[in-house]
């Protein structure tokens, strides 16, 4: 199986960075995930022709050659950063990338709620109508604390935390499989 | 009402942008709205090194304002990136929407108009690094809006426009109400937090909130008294040192206690200040050239009385009419003025101490939280990356903040003045006095202030929120000769050619910094004007608004032109008879004004430094209603300095040096933990 994992932030140093990396590693026998950096990408703006942003292109290819898509979410100000919000905006304004795509979504913070909040809002925009993805339903990955859980090697050493996203990730095969095999022809009735 | 409406998206064309534009020209009667574009706001990056131009640009306008109006596009049920991006920048470095009323509209071409957007907005704006205060209920989402504006770009429905009214005034009565609900820029939470249901996050034996002159010194001198020392400021890295890294540099020194204290006393009087607290003072001052050996390691400071002519010179001693005065000097750490010279040996002093002196920068305190007996100071909550943090303090909190130069509602409320304009650091809000007053502490010198600049410490004139340049270059041309200075009626106000003594004038037998008008002018005719340009002035004379008539000139500066005509008629006069009866000015610098045409400058009260906050004692501890110490507070500087009435140059310098001291040695004395459960510590 092919994913690709999204890094939700264009900061230098992020622990969601460092968590998609410990999947790619831990998960390496069951899938190959290929982790995506957005900080070359420009700023969205509807005066840009999409089909002339090579970067945009070129990123949009990966994603929509993948099986399912994993996103590393951060959390600014309760809700996902500018520039993971422009991605989305790319994918889904003159391309469709997204749509019906598996998507998995895990996000971790320094405080207690792991990007609860920012997740809530994700969710919501992966769901509407302009990206209509297929977000994994009934699973959460909030990983709080995150300084304590990765150590400085970029290992994830809180046990607890690797059984959930080990749990998870079963989970998500599973979910991309099942859409896989036409679970993607649902529509949501309102779509414009 | 000064309104800040943003428009939240990048594109060239937005319909967002029509709604501004239409309410801006819909309620110019009710208020002042600027419309302003994000699209030359870079996408947010944390890593940068600083904020780019256009986001300090946008913070300093909404600082600036009254309130905030986003207009918010939808793009994929939520807020745009472009204006997500904003945000981001607006939370990070620089926090001008904190407490800050914020009305949202929104337009979108689907029926239902933004409206998961502006949810989403809403949650933004409630995350603690935003804080801003959303106005409740009036949801303007204006859906269909392809079909919503005429070709005038004028809104086509009646009804809409109906609500849209109710909801803008609904809007100026919440702006109205934030601003006389608190005097505080803080939010939300309860004002002084019980320490027995809270949870630290970290643990030190004093915390010393602000990271200036005093702050610097009381963190130092508590290290060296073996305390693990957390030292805040609300300014990023880079921008610390408040008022003390861009003052002059200068700090009082006496060589005769005795003739120190009369002159003190004649100083501050007619305050009554409590003995041992002068005694305390008087005694630093003259210990001072110690203080630079033993301390600072400066072994041969320069005397500015000796050194120095002119500007400097007069103020040393700046009363010559108080007895003791040939006592007063003032001190350098070389031969050089304003350049952070003292300052930068005060910051090296802390950094050296990095075993034991944490700094955080960007971390403004937000609240004091209190032990269980609900008087001992326990600790601080302060705000760190946009989480509050809370700081437990075993020994001792310094409050050294510095003043409330920068926040408009205290000055009116304090000072009695309109804006003034401030000179030195951005980041002195006065949110000690908040602080202070949390703790249940006793105020003083509330209406002191400094001020210094072109004769009595006028500035040329900037914008709300901006920072006024000290004008320092040759100035009698501006109070000789053909030209007044006049108050907002018209009228001149003080003798234009009294030497300048920190802002104070004579007046009546104490020397007082005059009443501040809200936009005094300088008023000269053509022949000042061309003595003016030959006097290399040539840039402030781009400055000037010009007349055929003083009628016209008065109704361009916002002056009764009655009282303007009789200003000018009484100073021709009173050039003629070569007195000047009205304010003393000196007879050789009266020249009556020709036929016109006349000129006008516009200038600003400058703002120095305030002096008021927390009363303390002599050992620096910060005092009640009643004059008792309030348990493990200590405050040192400007926030409720020892200068009162006739300020003497350098001494708000020994202030922070002498109390400084004083403060984090006695914060860093070790006590008693006052009964309160033993906090766990999280994180
Ligand atoms: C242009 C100019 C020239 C001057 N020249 C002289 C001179 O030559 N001699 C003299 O004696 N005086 C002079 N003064 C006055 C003198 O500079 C100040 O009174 C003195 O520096 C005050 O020091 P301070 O440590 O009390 O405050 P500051 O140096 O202003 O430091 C206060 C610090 O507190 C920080 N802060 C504010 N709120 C918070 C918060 N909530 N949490 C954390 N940190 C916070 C600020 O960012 C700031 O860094 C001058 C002033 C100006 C403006
Ligand atoms: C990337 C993108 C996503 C959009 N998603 C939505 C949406 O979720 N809901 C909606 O009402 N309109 C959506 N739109 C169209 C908006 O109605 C329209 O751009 C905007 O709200 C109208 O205001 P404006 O002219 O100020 O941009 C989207 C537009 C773009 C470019």
């Amino acid at each position: 199986m092919k994913l690709v994992a999204i890094v939700g932030t264009n900061a230098e140093f992020s622990y969601n960075r460092l968590l998609l990396q410990w999947m790619r590693r831990h998960f390496s026998a069951d899938a190959e995930i290929e982790v995506l950096e957005i900080s070359s990408l420009p700023a969205f703006s509807r005066d840009l022709v999409t089909s002339e942003q090579d970067d945009v292109l070129v990123f949009a290819g990966r994603v929509e050659a993948a099986d399912g898509v994993i996103v590393g979410c951060p959390e600014y100000d309760h809700s996902i950063p500018a520039a993971l919000k422009s991605v989305l905006e790319w994918l889904s304004y003159q391309l469709d990338s997204l749509k019906d795509k598996p998507v998995l979504i895990i996000g971790g913070s320094y405080g207690p709620l792991g990007s609860a909040r920012a997740q809530l809002h994700l969710r919501q925009i992966l769901a509407s109508p302009q990206i209509r993805a297929n977000v994994l339903p009934g699973r959460e990955f909030l990983l709080g604390h995150v300084q304590k859980a990765i150590d400085d090697t970029g290992e994830l050493i809180d046990p607890s935390a690797i059984a959930d996203l080990e749990e998870c990730f079963v989970e998500f095969m599973r979910y991309v499989r099942a859409v896989q095999r036409g679970f993607g022809e649902v529509r949501p009735l309102s779509g414009d | 009402m000064k309104i800040v409406a943003i428009v939240g998206t990048n594109a060239n064309f937005s319909f967002n942008r029509l709604l501004l534009n239409f309410m801006k020209s819909h309620f110019r009667d009710t208020a002042d709205v600027e419309v302003r574009d994000i699209t030359d706001i870079p996408m947010f990056n944390e890593s940068a090194p600083e904020d780019p131009d256009s986001v300090k640009e946008l913070s300093l306008a909404i600082a600036g304002a009254d309130g905030v109006i986003i207009g918010c596009p939808e793009h994929n049920h939520s807020v745009p990136s472009a204006l997500k991006s904003v945000l981001e920048w607006l939370s990070f470095r620089t926090h001008p929407l904190n407490g800050k009323p914020v009305m949202i509209v929104g337009a979108s071409h689907h029926p239902q108009g933004s409206s998961r957007a502006q949810i989403h907005l809403r949650q933004i704006l409630d995350a603690p690094g935003v804080g801003a205060r959303v106005l409740p209920g009036n949801e303007f989402l204006l859906g269909n809006v392809k079909t919503a504006f005429d070709d005038q770009s004028q809104l086509v429905d009646e009804a809409t426009i109906q609500f849209l009214e109710r909801c803008f005034a609904d809007f100026v009565d919440f702006v109205h109400s934030s601003q006389s609900a608190s005097s505080s820029m803080t939010k939300g939470e309860s004002a002084v937090v019980p320490s027995d249901v809270i949870r630290w996050d970290a643990t030190y034996d004093v915390i010393v909130l602000g990271f200036g002159g005093a702050g610097a010194t009381a963190a130092r001198f508590a290290a060296d008294d073996g305390a693990k020392v957390l030292l805040v400021d609300s300014a990023p890295e880079g921008y610390e040192g408040g008022n003390t890294r861009v003052c002059g540099q200068l700090v009082c020194s006496a060589d005769d206690e005795a003739a120190m204290r009369e002159y003190y006393l004649a100083q501050t009087a007619p305050m009554e200040l409590d003995s041992e607290i002068i005694d305390t003072y008087v005694h630093g001052l003259t210990n001072m050239k110690r203080y630079f050996r033993d301390y600072l390691g400066v072994e041969e400071p320069v005397s500015a009385k000796k050194t120095f002519g002119a500007l400097v010179g007069s103020m040393t001693p700046e009363y010559p009419e108080f007895p003791g005065g040939e006592t007063v000097d003032m001190l350098l750490v070389h031969e050089g003025l304003l350049d952070g010279a003292l300052w930068k040996i005060l910051h090296r002093n802390v950094v050296e101490r990095s075993a034991s002196i944490d700094v955080w920068y960007r971390s403004p305190a937000r609240h004091l939280v209190k032990a269980a007996d609900g008087r001992t100071i326990a600790g601080v909550q302060i705000e760190r990356e946009h989480v509050l943090r809370n700081i437990r303090a075993l020994n001792g909190v310094v409050l050294a903040t510095g003043g409330f130069e920068n926040n408009k509602r205290k000055i009116q409320d304090y000072i009695g003045a309109p804006g003034l304009a401030p000179l030195g650091g951005m980041f002195n809000t006065g949110d000690g006095i908040d602080l202070a007053i949390e703790a249940g502490a006793d105020l003083w010198h509330m209406a002191n202030y400094e001020s210094l600049g072109l004769q009595h410490g006028l500035a040329f004139a900037v914008g709300e929120g901006e920072r006024a340049q000290l004008p320092l270059f040759n100035l009698e041309g501006f109070s000789s000769g053909s030209i007044v200075t006049v108050g907002d009626d018209g009228s001149r106000y003080f003798k234009e050619d009294e030497p300048n003594r920190h802002g104070h004038i004579y007046h009546h037998g104490v020397w007082r910094v005059p009443a501040a008008q809200a936009h005094p002018h300088l008023v000269f005719d053509q022949a000042k004007y061309d003595e003016l340009v030959g006097d290399k002035h040539a840039d402030v004379l781009a400055r000037a608004v010009t007349a055929n008539s003083l009628a016209e000139l008065a109704m361009l500066i916002g002056a009764e032109p009655e009282i303007l005509a009789k200003t000018v008629d009484s100073f021709n006069f009173f050039a003629a008879q070569g007195v000047d009866y009205e304010h003393g000015r000196d007879p050789r610098n009266l020249r009556a004004f020709g036929d016109g045409p006349y000129y006008a400058i516009e200038l600003r009260q400058a703002m120095l430094n305030t002096q008021g906050g927390p009363r303390r004692n002599s050992r620096a501890e910060i005092l009640d209603p009643s004059g008792q110490p309030i348990p493990h507070l200590y405050g040192a500087g400007e926030l409720g300095g020892i200068c009162a009435g006739q300020y003497q140059g350098g001494q708000n310098i020994a202030e922070c040096l002498i109390f400084g001291k004083i403060a984090g040695q006695n914060a860093a004395t070790w006590k008693q933990v006052v009964g309160h459960r033993a906090p766990s510590e999280a994180i």
